[in-house]
């Protein structure tokens, strides 16, 4: 029991001393301009249509923060692993190397959740003031796939940083990672088209394929749009590849990060 | 431990392919064979795929801004150009319903009614029909592309017993209106009526 304590101890204190290094490394600094250039982008278009303003919005939003979140989550998990002196300074007091990486880990997911918070509360005061706007499960939906694909992005990155030798590489493997996963769809529905093959290559396919997550699966469509259960249903949808990956990912980068110095 | 490690990653790979075999029903296999395509069509499919890949997160706000776009077509009443952003958007956002209902009745309400002759107008109409024919093979699951594409058939076309299919496969599906048994019910009256 005692060794559980400790661990969720150590966990805390490492998500909190990330998150509070990437504070100070002025890192919102970037967030609130960015924030406020997408929700202005959103609302122009949205001001200047003849219809579906909304629609406009919450496109134009959802999709520009999801890759910034995207991109977000790939920089700073990329640079996470390689600062040398405060590893060893961190395992000489008695900290495993699977614990400083889910600590590392956390930090970066809870700047995730910080920067969607912070996006969320913009929403929030934009509804005040733009009676035609109103924050709907689609929207909270929508950015909820995009802080998924960023923390699955993210786990994606801590796993290769475990073997990468500089930031740099890690940032290239991760973006092709990210285009591939983009990829996923269009390329399957391509094969629908000029299929049917035998199943046998089908099954071949998408077993070599299974690595990298289709991002089209966190995308939130908007078709499903009714009753709260029916919402609820759409977001357990998106949780489950989450939690596969996530622990694959997890699991594999945590052995690495073990081996990484024997 | 290596192998025991690749020996979990590859069970649950095996988990997870299982789980995606099982989603896929057998109308979406059927639909499957009856795809036959030319090169020339592959190219293109090639050249759709890697445009959405490319654009990835990207794809919305620039179908939002090509939206724009339709709008000032549609004020000039340049129909062609206003049918070809719509296709482009639909691709752009495949999954995304309210763009081909949207374009749907942009095409087989707005533009079929302003141009001149029948011709035209039915073109505008077939047009219409194919983007939520290609919405409903990319979104099988959605109720109101099947109801938008009855309306179309009932409305602008008048082929009651399509419109019914349409509406019956609506009704059927999750998330779908009450009106639509009421819909269905019609287009049977309709059908015997004219019988």
């Amino acid at each position: 029991m005692e060794k559980i304590f400790r661990f969720f101890k150590h966990l805390r204190v490492l998500a909190t001393m990330t998150l509070r290094e990437l504070i100070d490394e002025k890192i919102f600094l970037l967030f609130f301009p960015l924030i406020f250039l997408f929700l202005g982008i959103g609302f122009f278009l949205a001001m200047i249509s003849l219809q579906e303003k909304e629609l406009l919005f919450r496109e134009t939003v959802s999709g520009l923060f999801s890759l910034f979140l995207s991109l977000l989550a790939i920089v700073v998990s990329a640079t996470q692993c390689h600062a040398r002196s405060e590893k060893i300074f961190l395992f000489s007091r008695g900290i495993a190397r699977w614990e400083y990486f889910l600590g590392k880990l956390m930090g970066v997911i809870l700047l995730l959740l910080v920067a969607s918070g912070l996006f969320v509360i913009n929403l929030l005061f934009i509804q005040l003031y733009w009676h035609d706007f109103s924050l709907k499960f689609l929207f909270l939906r929508s950015l909820a796939g995009s802080l998924l694909q960023a923390s699955l992005l993210a786990t994606m990155t801590f796993c290769i940083a475990t073997t990468a030798r500089s930031s740099l590489f890690t940032m290239v493997t991760m973006l092709f990672v990210y285009f591939i996963g983009h990829a996923s769809l269009p390329l399957q529905e391509l094969a629908e088209q000029v299929g049917p093959f035998p199943s046998w290559i089908e099954k071949g396919i998408k077993i070599l394929w299974l690595p990298i997550p289709s991002w089209s699966l966190f995308q939130a469509h908007d078709d499903a749009v009714g009753s709260m259960m029916q919402e609820l249903t759409m977001l357990s949808e998106m949780l489950k590849p989450f939690g596969f990956y996530v622990a694959i990912y997890t699991i594999l980068g945590c052995w690495m990060f073990e081996r990484e110095e024997r | 431990m290596k192998s025991l490690l690749l020996f979990i990653f590859l069970f649950f790979q095996g988990v997870w392919l299982s789980f995606s075999q099982a989603s896929v029903n057998q109308e979406e296999s059927a639909r499957r064979n009856d795809h036959a395509l030319s090169a020339e069509k592959m190219l293109l499919h090639i050249g759709e795929s890697t445009v959405l890949t490319l654009f990835s997160d990207l794809r919305a706000p620039l179908a939002a801004f090509l939206w724009l776009e339709v709008e000032s077509s549609w004020e000039e009443q340049q129909w062609e150009k206003m049918s070809r952003l719509l296709e482009l958007i639909v691709k752009l956002q495949p999954h995304n319903i309210t763009y081909y209902t949207m374009a749907a009745w942009e095409l087989a309400w707005n533009a079929s009614s302003a141009v001149s002759s029948q011709e035209e107008s039915l073109f505008y109409i077939q047009v219409a029909q194919r983007i939520l024919e290609q919405g409903i093979s990319k979104n099988p699951r959605s109720s109101s592309l099947y109801e938008c594409l009855g309306i179309l058939l009932r409305d602008r076309l008048g082929d009651h017993q399509r419109a019914a299919i349409a509406f019956s496969r609506a009704a059927a599906l999750p998330g779908a209106h009450q009106y639509l048994k009421q819909f269905l019910l019609d287009e049977i009256n309709a059908l015997s009526n004219h019988r």
